[in-house]
């Protein structure tokens, strides 16, 4: 018997718990990593991947969501036309649904990063900078839903566990206020410039502009709070004060700001990076957009829909912006004829729209694109401090001088700062310029709803008059997605929805 | 144990003779006659319960003075069942014995250890050495095919060293695996594998092809849960365990076995001529308002084209060739088996083939008389050249499909002829000639085993194993095939390891007094595997020269993939059996199992079952009726489970990445799945309720069981909110079950001394329904890229298991099906208006067809399945017919989407030309339509057929050559065999039997180019010394 309880015992013993748990080979996980500066690096850059290509949340879900419900916007193909006709509905597949999934998935990126990182012995300035730029695009993706959905789930801890499967909606100003406690700390903690072998990563003047920029859309609809002017007004006057320190400027001339061989000029704040050179790493903006035939994307260009004419013939003739922002012409790939808008086969049909041209890469091929993608610029800075200005102190020459370098840079006619604007007249002045200057950007939407435009738009809409649709105030936001709604029971949709 | 039995017989006839003395005495004699041997001398007739008796002589007579008074003759004899005669008045009695394997006495090997078979509570079949032997097949799962009730063994692709899909009583899980476990000598064999194809598509080979179905003594199969419950979280699929032959004492034997066979070219409806098909393109050209292309100027006219027969140049006559060397023998002491055996098989496609090469050493010794140890040693290598079909590319498919799809205008040994009208054009034969597609396995395995008597009754067993396996599979596409030009020469070198290992004791305690028989089994197991893969992927090579042997002349090499995974076992299981005067039987088991893939809040689960049976042949009551010779009720009820997790399933893990600065790419960590910590392992709770009977001594034997299973906490796929950051985890939700009845009758029809017949006739039944899946559905994966790229199967709720989901096409477009302004009074699919297409059910009536339309339209699962096998002796010939049905399923026949539809970029079926609808023959027959528009080519009913067939699986017929004149001979025996003889079906395919997607649970029943079977005759000799 003595025999067995040995036999036992060493069979036993080989059978306890411990024996069981799960070793990891092939695959990271939370229990091998975030342990040296390398794994805090690479879970910050991880976030950046979460914009990328692969999930196509420029090329086709921003552009849906906030270029094509603009009063300019044309389309070719029916999942976009839902967004220029406001006819979508919170089951919209092509940029609804995936851009919640996507922004979502960058903050759970942003917060584990921010969780994880002050676990790891290294560098203290170095931690906290890459809390700091994890912390800035979490705050652009909530900037951007908040904006986008009004009250939304403030998750600002990684997910670990199903318990925290169904958060609930949280108010716009709590949201807000996060947003602002996470872009404080970007000012504070973030370099001002970055050395090239980080060039593109967040700075403290991209924090400065973001938390400039969230005041100032907090001073509008819906939220409302006229004192956020001030406080807008001076960051934005911190920031341009500061434009040598962090190395920004306007370019000289428009044109380079969109030239793939000078990307991340004085002019760019923020641009998410794309490489031809590293597979997956490209973006299919030119591919998606640009006209068929055409030389600026191989020659596969998809066409997806463009500008209006009535834009077009909007701008000055001389405004040189007008044919960077939009394709009017071009050489046919093969053929080599002039192919022009409204008249040459393939671009001949006016409903489909003016292509734009901000994004152009002729050996592109598909989705492998190289411009990086611009989402702010100093343009943006001195045109929201003008009207800052216009807004806490009326149509000053201040105003007007900041509104005229822009106009000025692109061969527009200046305003005259003495010919007796209103601070109304100035309101639309600014509204009107950010469209030319600012199209295809990624601000149409956001600009449209906090200066109150929405009702305005559908009616001004050709695509949404043709639909037939009606302002409704529910259209001052977009429904909650049914992908949430089908498995958060703790979320209530948009009313109107 | 016998000594015993003696000594009780002395000790009662001494009693007995006392008696005797005073009774009056007659003579009794007649001929004892052993079924399937004739009359037998040395037979022992005792008078029951004295120790009188006598032996028959050389011609099976005997003679013997009994008294008045007694009235039972017992016969025994080596082999044979005991037999007991009533004598009444009679005063000859011819006696007819039957072998012993189907006595109730036979030992069965269940979990941990044996069992008589009488003392069963479980249901558990089992199949012999000789049964197995007759089906000349390279595994030996396919021998099982149709043998046993509850089992049902489907060839999913006939290719040499194809697979198959293994189910015991239907299947239990849908994202887990389905196929019993096996225990080869006591080793539960590890959930195996093999180097992966290119892209991970394609068919899987038979993972049980190491094993040499000529080493096996016995497969006993588990079927209900009080059987399989010792195997606990492996046992909800059943348990098949093998066990391998074994010498026996006396003197040594050696057997040589020598196997010929060949196979025919199987038959394949006919597809169009070259002029046909350039007819029927010119046709198609001149309607779509084109000029022709075959036009006798770029091309020559359609009557000067010829005709290449793509299917019939891919095909071949296969053949087979098998050797088997062993010797056996031994001591009483020691006892050994030791085999080799080369089987080498050809295709019926040109260049498949297995080969396969193995060495067995089976010993068992007594150290001493407490200790004995035994051991197996087994090596195996097999190399198998493969064609892949089940690829589901329509522009890289197997070879079977690339012959289908082949323009039959083009002339063979040209590459590309005729690329202006069909791009890719793939000469069928130089992808198959030119392609290397190799897979070599290596497979070692061990197994010792100690058992040490501590005491009387008591023993304790020790076992350790180790399995080990390595394969590697070498693809090279030179550039003068469709991927290699492509990739400028693409080459997939792939390999794949396991290591799996086991520890495991346990005690064994048998106790019986005063009529109670107490029998207990408890111990510990630990098991482990260590899986490894490599994938490397290379193109561009400046030469074909090298092929796999030459990776680094690629110049485009894709990151290489490895991958390693662990996963641990760790058990406690325990059996009692108990039994009252061998008429009431009581059994409980389970296990107790922990298993490293399981999530940490549920390391362990619990198996437990319990049976009871009556046999109540053995009370009284029945003891009066002598025809009754067997007659048992049991009952059991238990719950398995299976480790449906995949390893770090259940874990939270962090995947790649990515960004870009400048060009330089830099590295990105993040979570890519959120785990859980809750989830568990699928349970399955069994009932089962069966029937055992014999008659007339046994001479007719028959079983039925009624079972019924639910498998709760499916393993799916569970939505999240997207807003944690994850939009699904692994969750436990969902129900299903399978019930079902099982019959097996059988008997020793004839039985006279030169001629007898024996049958056996199983039937099964199985009913599955998915009961819940939480709301959601489940589909199953595309048949075809880019063009049929949507399911054909679905799980949804109250559906059988699988079922076929789909389009409905009503009929086809008539010109009635216009109202008069030209409009179409049908819903349209894709805008096809085009008459004589087809013609979909437009489900949700809003006008227009979407795959919101699909509905259900087939189940792949059968009504019933059933085997029939026959034994035919005379004298030294034995003749053996054993037919197999599966009754009442459905096949997705896909291939006649491509080759039965019009679909004009590929060849067509004849009979699709001679029956098509046209405007001079118009009908409503929805299997020869028009002419569809490409993007209607979707799984629907149309493509449907029943996929019923019985078989005449296996005819083989034996002669034992009369030796005795020759000394050193022991036996010589000839025998032919023809396999997949005869199949009676109404489908259409080359083959009812079919599985392209064998390895998948979510597709079963769909037939897409699968490698076609042929019958194969086989001769060969066996010869003992």
């Amino acid at each position: 018997m003595k025999i067995l309880n040995f036999v036992f015992l060493v069979l036993f013993s080989l059978g306890c718990t411990n024996a069981l748990e799960e070793e990891v080979f092939s695959d990271l996980s939370p229990s091998n990593f975030y342990k040296s500066e390398k794994d805090a690096e690479a879970a910050v850059m991880a976030i950046y991947n979460g914009m990328n290509r692969a999930i196509s949340y420029y090329d086709f879900q921003m552009t849906s969501l906030t270029y094509m419900p603009a009063p300019h916007t044309v389309t070719r193909v029916p999942f976009r036309k839902v967004w220029s006709e406001y006819s979508f509905d919170s089951s919209e597949p092509g940029a609804l649904v995936p851009y919640w999934r996507q922004a979502y998935l960058v903050i759970n990126r942003a917060n584990t990063a921010i969780d994880r990182i002050p676990g790891i012995d290294m560098d203290p300035e170095k931690k906290a900078a890459l809390i700091a730029e994890a912390k800035w695009l979490r705050a652009y993706n909530y900037f951007n839903l908040v904006r986008f959905f009004g009250d939304i789930p403030l998750l600002l801890k990684e997910t670990t566990s199903l318990a925290d499967a169904n958060p609930s909606r949280t108010s716009m100003d709590q949201v807000y206020q996060a947003i602002i406690v996470d872009l404080k700390a970007g000012e504070k903690d973030l370099p001002p410039v970055r050395p090239a072998s980080e060039k593109g990563r967040i700075t403290s003047g991209a924090a400065k502009f973001l938390l400039a920029k969230v005041h100032l859309t907090m001073a509008g609809k819906p939220t409302v709070d006229a004192s956020k002017w001030a406080e807008a007004h001076t960051l934005f006057k911190e920031l341009i004060d500061n434009k040598d320190l962090y190395e920004y400027g306007l370019e000289v001339n428009y044109a380079d700001i969109f030239d793939v061989g000078n990307e991340l000029s004085q002019e760019i704040i923020f641009a998410v990076q794309q490489s031809q050179a590293v597979e997956g790493q490209g973006t299919a903006m030119s591919f998606v957009w640009t006209p068929p035939q055409s030389p600026f994307s191989g020659p596969n260009g998809q066409y997806h829909g463009g500008f209006t004419r009535a834009f077009y013939e909007s701008y000055e003739p001389n405004d040189i912006r007008r044919d960077i922002t939009m394709i009017y012409s071009y050489t046919h790939a093969t053929t080599g004829d002039t192919i022009v808008f409204g008249q040459d086969r393939p671009y001949k049909n006016e409903k489909f729209g003016i292509a734009p041209g901000k994004y152009k890469d002729p050996d592109q091929n598909c989705c492998d694109g190289d411009p990086d993608i611009i989402v702010y610029r100093y343009a943006d800075a001195l045109l929201m401090f003008a009207e800052a200005e216009n807004e806490l102190n009326g149509p000053t020459a201040e105003a007007f001088n900041y509104l005229n370098m822009v106009r000025e840079r692109a061969n527009a006619s200046l305003y005259d700062p003495n010919a007796g604007w209103t601070k109304e007249d100035f309101r639309e002045l600014i509204y009107q310029e950010r469209f030319w200057e600012l199209s295809f950007e990624f601000h149409e939407i956001f600009d449209i709803r906090r200066m109150g435009k929405v009702k305005e738009t559908i009616e001004q809409s050709p695509e949404a008059q043709e639909a037939g649709t009606v302002y409704d105030p529910k259209f001052e936001l977009f429904p909650i997605p049914l992908s949430e709604i089908q498995t958060n029971p703790n979320i209530k949709q948009n009313p109107g929805y | 144990m016998k000594n015993i039995f003696t000594g009780y017989f002395i000790m009662v006839s001494l009693v007995l003779i006392g008696n005797q003395l005073y009774a009056q005495e007659r003579l009794i004699r007649g001929k004892v006659i052993a079924s399937g041997e004739g009359p037998v001398p040395g037979v022992n007739i005792l008078l029951k319960g004295t120790q009188i008796g006598t032996t028959t002589d050389m011609e099976g007579n005997y003679r013997l003075e009994v008294s008045n008074n007694q009235n039972f003759l017992v016969f025994s004899y080596i082999g044979y069942a005991p037999k007991e005669v009533e004598i009444g008045q009679r005063s000859i009695i011819n006696v007819t014995m039957y072998p012993d394997v189907r006595t109730l006495d036979e030992i069965m090997v269940v979990g941990y250890g044996t069992q008589k078979k009488s003392d069963l509570t479980g249901s558990v079949a089992s199949l012999r050495s000789e049964d197995i032997e007759k089906t000349p097949v390279a595994t030996f799962d396919l021998a099982l095919q149709g043998r046993v009730p509850g089992l049902q063994v489907t060839s999913t692709s006939a290719e040499p060293g194809g697979g198959t899909s293994i189910r015991i009583r239907g299947s239990n899980s849908i994202s887990g695996n389905n196929e019993p476990l096996i225990v080869l000598d006591g080793y539960p064999l590890p959930e195996g594998g093999e180097a992966s194809n290119d892209r991970g598509r394609g068919q899987g080979s038979n993972l049980l092809s190491f094993l040499n179905p000529a080493d096996i003594e016995s497969v006993e199969v588990l079927k209900d849960a009080s059987a399989t419950a010792i195997y606990g979280a492996r046992g909800a699929n059943g348990v098949i365990i093998v066990t391998t032959k074994k010498g026996s004492a006396g003197d040594s034997q050696i057997n040589f076995t020598s196997e010929v066979g060949f196979s025919t070219v199987p038959d394949f409806p006919p597809l169009l001529t070259g002029p046909e098909f350039a007819a029927l393109r010119n046709e198609v050209a001149i309607a779509g308002g084109n000029d022709p292309i075959y036009d006798g100027v770029n091309l020559p006219k359609p009557d000067e084209v010829p005709t290449t027969k793509w299917v019939d140049l891919i095909l071949r006559n296969g053949a087979t060739q098998r050797y088997q060397l062993d010797f056996s023998g031994g001591t009483d002491k020691t006892r050994y088996f030791l085999s080799g055996n080369f089987r080498q098989e050809k295709g019926a496609v040109k260049f498949t083939n297995f080969n396969r090469g193995n060495l067995r050493l089976n010993l068992d010794t007594e150290v001493s008389e407490k200790l004995s140890l035994s051991g197996n040693l087994n090596y195996t290598r097999s190399v198998n050249n493969r064609s892949q079909e089940g690829t589901g590319f329509i522009i890289d498919p197997g070879a079977v499909f690339n012959a289908f799809k082949a323009n039959p205008a083009a002339i063979e040994g040209q590459f590309t002829q005729d690329e202006s009208v069909t791009a890719h054009f793939r000469n069928p034969l130089i992808e198959l000639t030119d392609k290397k597609d190799q897979t070599n396995n290596e497979d070692i395995f061990m197994n010792v085993q100690g058992e040490f008597d501590l005491a009387s009754g008591l023993a304790i067993v020790l076992r350790g194993g180790n399995n080990n396996k390595q394969s590697r599979r070498e693809i090279f596409w030179p550039t003068t095939t469709g991927p290699g030009e492509l990739n400028n020469g693409l080459a997939v070198y792939n390999t794949f390891s396991f290591n799996d290992y086991i520890l495991e004791n346990y005690l064994s305690y048998i106790k019986e007094f005063t009529g109670h028989n107490i029998n207990l089994t408890a111990g510990y197991s630990w098991q482990q595997t260590i899986l490894r893969r490599v994938n490397n992927r290379v193109t561009d090579f400046p030469a074909d020269n090298l092929g796999t042997n030459g990776l680094q002349l690629g110049l485009q090499a894709s990151t290489p993939v490895t991958n390693m995974i662990k996963r641990a076992l760790s058990s406690y299981y325990l059996r009692t059996n108990y039994n009252f005067k061998n008429k009431y039987y009581l059994t409980f088991s389970g296990r107790i199992d922990g298993s490293s893939v399981f999530a940490v809040n549920n390391k362990w689960g619990f198996f437990p079952s319990g049976a009871v049976a009556w046999t109540v042949s053995q009370e009284d009551f029945l003891e009066e009726l002598p025809t009754i010779s067997n007659l048992k009720i049991r009952a059991s009820y238990g719950i398995t489970g299976s480790q449906a997790i995949s390893p770090y399933g259940s874990l939270s893990l962090l995947g790649i990445d990515n960004y870009v600065i400048g060009n330089t790419q830099v590295s990105g960590v993040a979570p890519s799945t959120l785990g859980n910590p809750d989830l568990k392992w699928e349970n399955t709770e069994q009932i089962d309720v069966g029937l055992d009977l014999g008659l007339f001594d046994d001479r007719i034997y028959a079983s039925v069981d009624y079972y019924k299973k639910t498998t709760r906490d499916l393993l799916q796929n569970f939505q999240l909110s997207p807003s944690i950051g994850f939009t699904s985890t692994i969750n436990n939700i969902g129900t299903l079950e399978n019930k079902g009845f099982e019959i097996q009758v059988g008997g020793y029809i004839l039985d006279g001394s030169t001629f007898q017949w024996n049958s056996n006739l199983n039937y099964s039944r199985n009913r599955s329904k998915i009961l819940d899946l939480g709301g959601s559905e489940i589909f199953g994966p595309a048949p075809a890229a880019n063009i049929t790229n949507q399911s054909a199967n679905i799980m949804r709720e109250g559906e059988p298991f699988g079922v076929f989901y789909g389009y409905r096409i009503t009929g086809l477009i008539q010109p009635s099906d216009f109202d008069d302004e030209g409009n179409p009074t049908f819903a349209l699919f894709n805008g096809d208006k085009n008459e004589g297409n087809w013609k979909f059910f437009d489900r949700n009536e809003d006008g227009v067809i979407t795959p919101d339309d699909r509905v259900i339209i087939g189940n792949p699962n059968p009504d019933f399945i059933f085997g029939w096998s026959n034994d035919f002796i005379y004298k030294n010939l034995t003749l053996s017919v054993f037919v197999q049905g599966v009754i009442g399923n459905d096949i997705m026949n896909i291939n006649n989407l491509y080759i039965s539809s019009g679909r004009i970029a590929n060849n067509q079926l004849r009979r699709w030309l001679e029956n098509r609808w046209t405007e001079n023959n118009q009908h409503n027959d929805i299997r020869y339509p028009a002419g569809n528009v490409q993007q209607n080519l979707q799984a629907n009913s149309a493509v449907v057929e029943d996929g019923s067939f019985v078989r005449l699986k296996n005819v083989s017929l034996q002669y034992d050559i009369p030796i005795k004149s020759i000394t050193f001979l022991r036996k010589a025996e000839v025998y032919a065999t023809a396999y997949n003889l005869l199949t009676i079906t109404n489908y259409s395919g080359f083959d009812p039997e079919v599985g392209i997607f064998g390895d998948t649970n979510l597709a079963p029943g769909i037939d897409f180019a699968s490698y076609p079977r042929s019958k194969t005759f086989t001769f060969g000799v066996n010869i003992g010394f």
